[in-house]
């Protein structure tokens, strides 16, 4: 099954991160730790602040970030798209679905505390 | 469409918030003079005081928070930064002093003689910043709807302006008899041809970005485009060659094209994920209303013939659809761009607030209402001939100004005491 055709599970957790706006849920499928969260209601800066905090809990290629927004974040991607692997789908309600993933030699690099946004 | 407000090519913030501090302490002098100009609603409306008053609202708050806005704007939209930031610093100071002693020389017959020089300066100001703009375009590489508009909307600038500066001499110097006819073809150019179609065009990024909109066709938004040019150009024509059928297919092909753009926002509303009606939303709803109910209103006037309804068209146009639209956008441009000098680098740092946060919303709301219940009383007394109404309504418009500012106020000063202790322990901690 492709990361993108993950849900969340019954079982999900909600986790506290500093910072977040929106509820982080964490659940596990085989031996992948997901950590999702959703602002597709929120406007600018809310869903990059949220990807932000969240692609920082990426460690391990066990651990994975999905983000639902209302769309694709054009502002964000170019910045991280360097450092972690990248999926991006749309949920059944016509949502932007993406999943983070870690890059191997490069996530470590990331450089997370530039949050401006480009076009 | 979709794009976000903050870019590494943006001027600083510091250039943009000059002209929206500027822009409010006009808007605040306009509101507050108004309630003197009671006895003249009912006088001709093209007097100098009331074309004083009139660009001193327009050119000082409407036009220089626009201009202000477009320099943070024109690097999202072109995605390029803007030619000159130093033009854009020159260009405020000249505009501000250009604006004072051309409506002071307008207001008070004793200084008409600085009129021509305010005039010239103001002028000048106006040609740094289409320059800017122009030069801009230079280096651009994707055309789309807005670059359009805001391109098309600034040689209609360049042209309002000219117009203008010769009305301005005209008046000191009379060297051309046909001032009404300058002067009508000075608004459509200025009002019409910058104002509402730059409007038109950043309407088409600020809406979606703030309602949560997208999917949306564009199709309304683009024969607009091309219906307000020819309807302009058609007016400005007849007005020019003096053929009545012309200017009045132009004032109808102008009206066709905005409420064009009036249901392409419609259709940016009605697929917006928000759903809230918070101090924007209301904002924005007002000032459509405002609009669709000033162009009726002049529509009136062209088949009546009655100033009184050319004086209600302006006067709901610039103190309704104008207020509402640049006031509400303050209420989110503002915030975001201090957010992003302040609080970008601390994210995961501190908890950093919201945007809606950084605005006192009760504050916001309470301004709505005023602004509105101002209007209201100012509008219904142009109608009656109440000068007293007019007064009291205009006092509770300036009170709604005052409430701007302190929002505006709010904003730049929000978080600055937290900061400092934040970054003075960093360096304690360094230390």
């Amino acid at each position: 099954m492709s990361d993108l055709e993950i849900t969340k599970t019954d079982d999900a957790k909600e986790i506290k991160v500093e910072g977040q706006t929106v509820p982080f849920y964490e659940y596990k499928i085989n031996d992948t730790t997901y950590i999702e969260f959703d602002t597709s209601r929120c406007g600018p800066p809310e869903p990059m602040v949220n990807a932000m905090l969240a692609v920082g809990l990426i460690k391990d290629k066990n651990t994975k970030v999905i983000m639902i927004n209302h769309k694709s974040p054009a502002g964000l991607l170019p910045k991280i798209n360097q450092n972690f692997d990248i999926l991006e789908g749309t949920t059944v309600d016509g949502k932007a679905k993406l999943v983070f993933s870690y890059k191997e030699g490069m996530s470590e690099k990331a450089d997370l505390s530039n949050k401006s946004c480009e076009g | 469409m979709a794009k976000n407000l903050a870019t590494d090519m943006a001027p600083p913030f510091i250039l943009v918030a000059h002209y929206f501090i500027a822009g409010a302490i006009f808007y605040a002098v306009t509101a507050f003079l108004l309630p003197f100009y009671a006895n003249e609603v009912s006088g001709y409306f093209l007097s100098s005081s009331i074309a004083s008053l009139m660009h001193l609202y327009l050119l000082g708050f409407v036009m220089m928070t626009i201009f202000g806005a477009m320099y943070q704007l024109v690097p999202v939209v072109l995605e390029i930064p803007i030619f000159s930031k130093d033009f854009a610093y020159i260009q405020f100071y000249m505009f501000v002093g250009g604006i004072l002693m051309f409506t002071s020389g307008l207001a008070d017959e004793n200084l008409t003689q600085i009129l021509p020089y305010g005039a010239m300066l103001m002028y000048l100001s106006m040609l740094i910043f289409v320059a800017n703009i122009f030069l801009t375009y230079k280096n651009i590489l994707r055309w789309d709807i807005v670059a359009k508009f805001i391109l098309v909307s600034n040689i209609f600038l360049t042209i309002g302006v000219t117009i203008g500066f010769i009305i301005a001499l005209n008046l000191v110097y009379g060297f051309y008899p046909d001032i009404l006819g300058l002067v009508q073809m000075h608004i459509a150019t200025t009002i019409f041809g910058y104002v509402i179609m730059t409007i038109m065009g950043i309407g088409m990024i600020l809406l979606p970005m703030f309602s949560l909109s997208h999917g949306f066709k564009q199709t309304s938004i683009e024969i607009a485009f091309y219906t307000i040019i020819i309807g302009l150009v058609l007016f400005l024509l007849g007005t020019f060659l003096k053929l009545d059928m012309l200017k009045f297919g132009g004032i109808i092909l102008s009206i066709v094209a905005i409420f064009l753009a009036l249901y392409q926002m419609y259709l940016i509303f009605s697929t917006r994920i928000r759903k809230q009606n918070d101090f924007w939303a209301k904002n924005m709803m007002a000032s459509f209303a405002t609009l669709i109910i000033s162009f009726f209103i002049l529509l009136a006037g062209v088949l009546t013939k009655n100033d009184t309804y050319y004086l209600l068209f302006g006067f709901t146009l610039f103190f309704g659809f104008f207020t509402f639209f640049v006031v509400g956008h303050i209420y989110k441009i503002l915030p975001f761009l201090v957010w992003y000098q302040r609080y970008s680098p601390l994210v995961g740092k501190l908890k950093v607030p919201m945007l809606n946060d950084m605005i006192h919303e009760k504050i916001a709301d309470a301004q709505f209402w005023i602004t509105l219940i101002g209007l209201l009383l100012a509008t219904g007394s142009i109608i009656t001939k109440i000068s007293v109404i007019f007064q009291i309504g205009t006092v509770i418009m300036g009170v709604g100004t005052l409430l701007v500012i302190y929002n505006i106020y709010f904003t730049l000063v929000y978080g600055i005491e937290e900061l400092k202790n934040y970054y003075e322990g960093l360096e304690n901690d360094s230390n």
